[in-house]
């Protein structure tokens, strides 16, 4: 009981990682209708910055931290600007846009690795205090993972629940030619969806940098991980990718239990596989009405 | 037993809103029967619930007694049933004799494997396809085109391939969506008499949607007018176009 | 000399991965983004074949294509309830999941380690030796499956599958039946990557997982994309361009230790380049729509 308790535990914590990836992940896929894999690239880019910000440059983690928000923010911004805007503009068809996202990513991937080498870095600290909360044990990191995290997501959710920005959001992913009809912004909307979402990837990139470090190979796994939670939490609602990824989170920690960690992977494909095959559009559906077939 | 196709009591909904409610209607053989009404009566919606490509929630649809709403869009396509689509589905990469070609194969040939036992039987298909396509390119005047890609073809001219299509895959009801919408005024003339000697020279079955109702009223045998997904009103062509309700509702006359 | 000849193997290995590739891809537009996988499946059947069960290379290599295509089938009935992007992240899972068992079920592939002492094959009682006995055998096989592929190429089958992807709901109701004539296009190609995946093995006597990553699925559908998809030219300049790469790097004398990632980098802005000024590659038919 109590290790299946401490196992919840852990899996809320990378519930809270997670969700905010299915967020950055989610965010790019309703609005921009673009399967972001350089999200996974751009993941990468983030841990390092936060290292190369604590560990080079010498900074205490928070002002780290918000000067990694800051370069992932302009990193999106960048990946708009010199990725997704031109396909938009000759209106490419999604294959193609996610053939050059995955093109991009990898070069990411490959440009990190030559600039720092194929090593796992970590972020050096002393050993981390364990705080007992009941019959559960977390340690300081996984504490500040867990408040940052869903206190990011909370924050955000307030503002899409909020602010009108998302619903112009929301409906230039269902038509979008219809946003210059209404006179929005469309480029800025899209530069915004871009930096949003980067910056909810630096902020897990940050926390798992501070904890278990980064190498420049992990940017795929956690793209499938960001992937799979939108779609198995349903890819058209904030609250699905929240649940998506927290859903992943748990399954992932209680198959610790029976399986080895080594087959992480395996749990987290097999987990969207079987949800696709048995409920198509996710945990959380939005009834919509679809007149013509797919 | 009806020969033709019988709709009973076909419903179809998405989410809370019923875009067919018990829909019942007859498409008689060798008749054109048109489906009319406004926008958003549920026109597309009933070809695409005939032609496999939805399900309906409640009710059947049948071909000479047998019911065939449930089946996959190919299996219905098979048992002799051809659509047209408003924005006609060509196959736009491909040359207009490939079009037609694709229409002609024999259903065996969609098995890979004996591409490689026997190579004699292999080209006999591809020739005997070859000249059934170029025979109904020509019925349609799209055979000196053949060479084209269908995405350089006109609208219109993608139409006429189309209708190739359907007779070269020897299809014995047509559904046609909007044959004539988007056309010029010879496109148009050139594709009702086509549906036209469809019907007399091989006797065969049409059911189509239609806005233009002088197309209507020069093709229609039997027409069923529906309004909010259900048919206010059916009978024969001349009746139903004269008919009070009908013009107020569709009309505005 | 041997080193032209190894050259030339590794381009007959890679005409079979892009031509079985090209019926998924190119004809039936199906973004299939674990080829690889199958190409490692067919290597690790046979290497295990003829090392633990002592098989006859002949019979391994067959044996080897029905284990791939078996499981060919299995992914594709799983993969083709998608189309689109899903397809293509579906496909790419598979990869990660095929890599993640390779790597990790230590009890049957050695994890890491790989399968060593795969003994070399030979005709009439001589193994073959050099790189040019290899090449020239590649030779002879490759144009075994260059009449096969072209075969389906000009086969109703390929124009039907060039239909589908085109327009799948016209060609569905012109009577094709999508999930067989897709299921059947992943289930040949994934047996006929199994031929060169054995091949391999039997050249370098040694396989380990790291020959068959999401790195090597995505280098095949570049090669594919850069030569160009659905014809028959396309593949075989995508083979040559991507395989002689690499040594014009070499040419311009790079580091051994960065010429990986200068390589990998290149590859990368070279697709996502070529999506957006050229999808159809060099000398191509299809474009991704």
């Amino acid at each position: 009981m109590r290790l299946i308790l401490q196992l919840l535990a852990n899996g809320l914590v990378n519930g809270a990682l997670y969700a905010m990836l299915a967020v950055g992940f989610g965010l790019v896929w309703r609005s921009l209708r673009v399967f972001h894999v350089a999200f996974g690239g751009l993941f990468v880019a983030s841990a390092y910055c936060f290292h190369t910000l604590v560990m080079r440059v010498g900074l205490h983690p928070a002002p780290a931290f918000l000067g990694t928000l800051i370069f992932a923010g302009f990193t999106g911004w960048l990946c708009e600007i010199g990725l997704y805007r031109p396909f938009a503009r000759k209106g490419a068809a999604s294959s193609a846009v996610l053939i050059a996202s995955l093109g991009a990513f990898v070069a990411m991937e490959n440009f990190i690795a030559l600039a720092f080498g194929n090593k796992l870095q970590t972020v050096s600290r002393g050993l981390a205090r364990a705080i007992h909360i009941g019959p559960v044990i977390l340690t300081e990191i996984q504490l500040l993972q867990l408040v940052v995290g869903f206190g990011t997501i909370g924050l955000l959710w307030v503002l899409v629940c909020h602010l009108r920005t998302f619903k112009a959001l929301w409906a230039m992913g269902d038509q979008p030619e219809l946003i210059p009809v209404l006179g929005l912004p469309v480029h800025k909307l899209r530069a915004l969806v871009l930096v949003l979402s980067t910056v909810m990837a630096a902020v897990p990139a940050s926390l798992i940098c501070l904890d278990i470090g980064t190498d420049p190979h992990v940017g795929m796994s956690y793209l499938l991980i960001s992937a799979v939670a939108v779609l198995v939490g349903g890819a058209n609602s904030y609250a699905g990718w929240v649940v998506g990824g927290v859903a992943l989170a748990v399954m992932q920690s209680l198959a610790v239990w029976k399986f080895s960690s080594r087959w992480m992977d395996l749990v987290t494909f097999g987990l969207l596989v079987t949800m696709l095959v048995f409920r198509r559009n996710g945990l959380v559906d939005p009834q919509r009405r679809v007149e013509e077939p797919a | 037993m009806n020969k033709g196709l019988t709709l009973n009591n076909v419903s179809k909904r998405f989410g809370d809103y019923w875009a067919l409610r018990d829909v019942r209607a007859f498409v008689p053989e060798a008749k054109i029967t048109a489906f009319i009404g406004p926008n958003g009566a549920g026109k597309t919606t009933l070809l695409h619930v005939i032609g496999g490509t939805l399900k309906p929630d409640a009710g059947t649809v049948k071909l000479e007694g047998e019911v065939i709403s449930g089946l996959p869009p190919h299996a219905i396509a098979r048992l002799g049933i051809g659509r047209q689509f408003q924005d006609v589905r060509v196959f736009k990469g491909l040359t207009v004799l490939q079009n037609a070609m694709v229409a002609a194969f024999p259903i065996s040939s969609q098995i890979c494997l004996p591409t490689w036992a026997g190579g004699g039987s292999e080209s006999a298909i591809l020739r005997q396809a070859e000249n059934e396509a170029l025979r109904w390119l020509e019925y349609v005047g799209m055979a000196d085109q053949r060479y084209a890609l269908a995405r350089e073809l006109s609208f219109g001219q993608q139409k006429l391939v189309s209708l190739a299509r359907l007779f070269a895959k020897q299809s014995r009801i047509l559904l046609l969506d909007e044959p004539t919408a988007g056309l010029s005024h010879q496109m148009i003339e050139k594709v009702v008499s086509l549906i036209q000697r469809a019907v007399i020279e091989q006797g065969l079955t049409v059911a189509l949607v239609e806005h233009n109702m002088s197309v209507v009223a020069d093709l229609a045998n039997w027409i069923h007018f529906l309004h909010e997904g259900h048919i206010a009103f059916s009978g024969a062509a001349a009746h139903v176009l004269g008919n009070k309700t009908v013009r107020e509702i569709y009309m505005g006359l | 000399m041997n080193y032209f000849w190894h050259l030339l193997f590794m381009i007959g290995l890679y005409v079979p991965l892009a031509y079985s590739l090209n019926l998924t891809l190119g004809f039936g537009g199906l973004a299939c983004f674990c080829h690889a996988a199958f190409y490692g499946i067919g290597a690790y059947a046979y290497a295990l074949l003829v090392t633990t069960a002592g098989m006859p290379p002949t019979a391994a290599l067959l044996v080897s294509i029905a284990i791939t295509g078996l499981l060919g089938a299995g992914i594709g009935l799983i993969s083709l309830r998608f189309r689109g992007d899903l397809f293509l992240f579906v496909t790419l899972g598979f990869q990660m999941i095929v890599f993640a068992i390779l790597y990790n079920w230590v009890e049957l592939t050695n994890g890491p380690y790989g399968i060593a002492g795969i003994p070399r094959p030979g005709i009439l009682g001589i193994a073959f030796r050099s790189p040019l006995q290899y090449a020239l055998a590649m030779l002879v096989i490759d144009v075994g499956i260059l009449a096969l592929l072209f075969a389906v190429y000009r086969s109703p089958f390929g124009t039907m599958l060039k239909a589908l992807r085109e327009d799948e709901m016209g060609a569905a109701s012109l009577g094709i039946n999508p999930l067989s004539l897709y299921l059947q296009a992943v289930v040949i190609a994934a047996a006929i990557a199994a031929i060169p995946g054995a091949c391999y093995a039997a050249y370098v006597t040694y396989i380990d997982p790291t020959s068959f990553t999401l790195q090597e699925s995505i280098f095949q559908v570049a090669i594919l994309l850069l030569g160009g998809a659905g014809n028959r030219k396309g593949p075989a300049v995508g083979v040559v361009v991507m395989l002689l790469l690499p040594e014009v790097l070499r040419f311009v004398g790079l580091p051994d230790a960065v010429a990986h990632n200068v390589r990998e980098i290149i590859y990368g802005l070279l697709l996502a380049g070529l999506m957006y000024f050229r999808p159809q590659g060099i000398a191509g038919e299809y474009r991704m729509t």
